[in-house]
């Protein structure tokens, strides 16, 4: 008897030593900061059936309320959850790019939602699930950055022309090859969402739901275009675009997303937003 | 894969110094070619490509003297429709070594273990889920006494290939004490009453990297479980706890969790009664808080519910709440005895099931925060209290009836109210309340050759409608059987979804190996083991079935 009273003391200090009891306040007040000059990209795959998506857009924009410009959320609306279907559902935001991406990085397959956070790969899969996204953006914002972006952009509202500059110059020598990709998103589209949140809004649907950034269109193509290969610190490359904004985007809701990454491994090594 | 190599020749090297090692294992292998069938909705764009899907295994164990090793080729190349994508690769999933004395037992590698009924761990294997949340490390096991089991496990979980790296998840690590009072002492070792005891205590280390929560880095639980029998009754419960656990299943709120089980059991000649009892308030456990799904789950919740299995008595199967759920089960078996009015010349067996699972009542922590907040405690709940709102209801009664020395029957109703809204992720969708019926007749046509027939009717308004199932089975005895079914859709409210589907399958058993080869169509729907689930996507191919074990 003697063993197993010993035995339970031994259980219980185990198990005492194995807790972390948390007090309140739950959230932090402030949150860690990085180096000022590095930015991230999360990319929110998402779609209007989606029931969890909701929840998970909250998380980015709690994400974007701590980080401010230095997080760049990015919506692509693709696969099973984002296809239009009868109304309410018949809102159409998918894109050549975002579907492609899809598809590539194997996101929807995995279900929705799921990030991508500037493109690094965790270790065989590429997609990030919503609960590991304030952790993973926050490694990322510390990480060392390589590259700035320039990113200036002209409209003119009578002919909706647009007009985007990025000049992209490497802070440190590098080796590889570096594309930039450009891609024009809207803000504040309203239309039908399936949730099932209450946190998020009315469940089953949420029938004036505003879609936040979401991607339009990869304006120089899907995977973007290549700028240098094996830069030296203070090599820059800058690249000029110009387009009309189709008609039916909002140009006051518009900005233009740009990032920089490395052709090989697809991480994102700097990303600019500008809204128009 | 250096490691591979090394413990081959390892375990060769066993074997060559082994006198008579002792080498069993088993293989099994399923593969389906997916062709395009636009009727039920299968076009190239839903393949995405996938023309053929391939899961297979190799499971050696070979036992010599006090030494026992194994290991577990896998290869899904690409999954079949319907399993987790992240599985996709092959190689060694499962390996591992194990040395034994009377004393104690060591394993190390990739090892299955469970604590009590599981509801603070479990790490097991479900082939037909794709799920496997084995321990990679060690695994102790001390017999200090006779009626005391003691066990420690400590490692990290199976992330389908991903290996362990530094906080690329969490780590677990657990005690365990099991004592059987009647063997423990001595002079109970004969008495009319039995009781063992146990209890476990776990520990999950996950790093917190967040920059919005303040997270637990070590999230600690216990349970306590007893299992008591006199006479012909046995009495058994299990409760476990768990310390503030936020992560991405229960929306990153801090109340602790908790889950108890109940059961009463009678038997005796003839009849048989079970009632089962359970709680489950926020006791979702995962080695890494992010993940959703079945992943990383460090324990397991039993289902109270029967499970069946037959096509359409089993088309909406219950899925565990880890968040709160209240069940109940209560299951009869009664044999009316040979040669009386009901019971006929060979006896009748009933079995009467009822299983009903609603949820637990949630109030506000208080009058500023939301139920379900995250970054709050959540909710208050009344542990006795028990919600109006019904997850799942199930009675059913089943009659097996030998008619002659040639034929039998089983017959069997079920009345199913299924909230497919919460079980199945079907937001707004009314819950199913169905009425399913079946027959299942076998008739041995000689020695040899015996045919099976069964008709299943479910009665919808709801879902998917009405569906009613034929299927009639030819056995050769032991080797030949083939089969023609087909389920159909046939009250489906959209009057193009009224599809058939059908299925031909061949297949042969020699000793304990099987090979079928089935072709036709599946139905979409949801499979559950233990009240764990994956979906399967209507599919139209071909099968083919491999199994053997030595």
């Amino acid at each position: 008897m003697k063993n197993i009273a010993i035995l339970f003391v031994l259980l219980a200090a185990i198990i005492g030593s194995g807790c972390d009891h948390i007090e309140p306040p739950y959230k932090q007040q402030s949150g860690q900061v990085g180096t000022a000059d590095r930015k991230v990209l999360l990319e929110d795959f998402t779609g209007h059936t989606c029931v969890n998506c909701p929840t998970a857009a909250l998380i980015a924009h709690n994400l974007k309320t701590l980080y401010g410009d230095r997080l760049i959320v990015m919506a692509v609306h693709a696969g099973y959850f984002a296809r239009p279907q009868s109304a309410p559902f018949d809102a159409d935001y998918r894109s050549q790019a975002g579907e492609a991406w899809d598809q590539f990085f194997n996101i929807s397959a995995n279900g929705n939602p799921n990030a991508l956070i500037n493109r690094q790969k965790n270790n065989t899969y590429w997609h990030y699930p919503p609960g590991s996204w304030s952790t993973k953006v926050s490694e990322a914002m510390q990480s060392e950055a390589h590259a700035k972006i320039e990113l200036n952009t002209s409209y003119e509202a009578s002919t909706r022309k647009l007009g985007i500059t990025a000049k992209t110059t490497f802070l440190t020598r590098l080796q590889g090859n570096f594309r930039l990709q450009v891609c024009l998103v809207e803000d504040s589209l309203v239309s039908a969402q399936r949730n099932n949140d209450p946190n998020a809004g009315t469940t089953p649907v949420i029938s004036q739901y505003v879609h936040r950034h979401v991607l339009r269109e990869a304006v120089n193509g899907i995977w973007g275009e290549q700028i240098l290969s094996n830069p030296e610190a203070g090599y820059s490359a800058t690249k000029s675009y110009q387009l009309n904004l189709p008609a039916g985007y909002n140009a006051q809701h518009c900005a233009v997303i740009v990032f920089v990454y490395d052709a090989e491994t697809y991480e994102v090594l700097q990303v600019e937003e500008k809204h128009l | 894969m250096k490691k591979q190599i090394l413990f081959l020749a390892l375990l060769t090297s066993l074997v060559v110094r082994a006198q008579q090692p002792v080498v069993n294992g088993s293989f099994q292998l399923d593969a389906q070619a997916y062709v395009t069938d636009a009727a039920i909705g299968i076009t190239d764009s839903a393949l995405a490509g996938q023309r053929s899907g391939f899961n297979g295994f190799g499971n050696v164990v070979i036992n010599w003297g006090d030494f026992r090793a194994g290991m577990r080729y896998e290869a899904f190349l690409p999954p079949l429709r319907g399993f987790d994508p992240r599985l996709e690769g092959n190689g060694f999933a499962n390996v591992w070594l194990n040395y034994r004395t009377d004393f104690a037992e060591i394993t190390a590698g990739n090892f299955y273990e469970q604590f009590g009924s599981g509801l603070l761990f479990r790490a097991y294997e479900e082939w037909s889920l794709g799920f496997d949340n084995s321990l990679n490390g060690l695994k102790l096991q001390v017999y200090p006494t006779k009626g005391v089991v003691l066990k420690g496990v400590y490692g990290s979980q199976r992330y389908f290939w991903q290996p362990y790296t530094r906080n690329s998840r969490g780590l677990v690590r657990g005690l365990d004490a099991d004592f059987n009072l009647n063997e423990l002492i001595p002079e109970r070792e004969n008495a009319p009453w039995r009781l063992s005891l146990g209890m476990s205590g776990l520990s999950k280390y996950q790093r917190d990297a967040d920059p919005i929560y303040v997270l637990p880095e070590n999230v600690g639980g216990w349970a306590g479980r007893f299992t008591a029998g006199w006479g012909n009754f046995i009495l058994a419960g299990e409760y476990a706890t768990k310390i503030n656990d936020p992560g991405a299943v229960n929306n990153f709120i801090y109340r602790e969790g908790r889950a108890a089980l109940a059961s009463l059991s009678y038997a005796t000649r003839g009849f048989g009664a079970v009632l089962q009892l359970k709680r489950v308030d926020n006791m979702g456990f995962k080695s890494d808080r992010t993940q959703l799904g079945n992943a990383l789950d460090i324990n397991f919740i039993p289902p109270l519910n029967r499970i069946h299995a037959y096509s359409l008595t089993g088309k909406y199967p219950y899925a565990t709440q880890v968040n709160g759920e209240m069940g109940l089960q209560l299951q009869l078996n009664y044999k009316i005895p040979r040669n009386s009015l009901l019971g006929g010349k060979y006896g009748t067996s009933v079995a009467i099931n009822f299983s009903q699972v609603n949820d637990i009542v949630r109030q506000p922590v208080n009058d500023t925060t939301p139920i379900g907040q995250d970054g709050s405690e959540g909710y208050k709940s009344k542990f006795f209290a028990v919600s109006d709102h019904v997850f799942f209801r199930d009675l059913n009664v089943e009659i097996d009836k030998r008619f002659s020395s040639r034929l039998k029957g089983v017959f069997q109703y079920m009345n199913l109210h299924y909230d497919i809204a919460t079980l199945q992720g079907h937001a707004g969708e009314e819950a199913v309340e169905a009425h399913i019926g079946l027959a299942d007749l076998t008739y041995r046509i000689d020695t040899r050759k015996t045919i099976r027939m069964e008709a299943q009717l479910l009665l919808t308004k709801q879902d998917l409608g009405d569906w009613a199932a034929l299927m009639a089975e030819y056995t050769i005895a032991p080797k030949w059987f083939v089969s023609v079914s087909d389920q159909y859709n046939f009250g489906n409210p959209d009057n193009a979804m009224r599809k058939h589907f059908y299925t031909v399958a061949a297949g042969t058993n020699r000793g304990a190996t099987r090979l079928a080869l089935s072709a036709g169509r599946q139905a979409e729907g949801v499979v559950c083991v233990g009240g764990v689930c994956r979906q399967v996507p209507a599919s139209s191919g071909l099968t083919l079935t491999f199994s053997t074990s030595f």
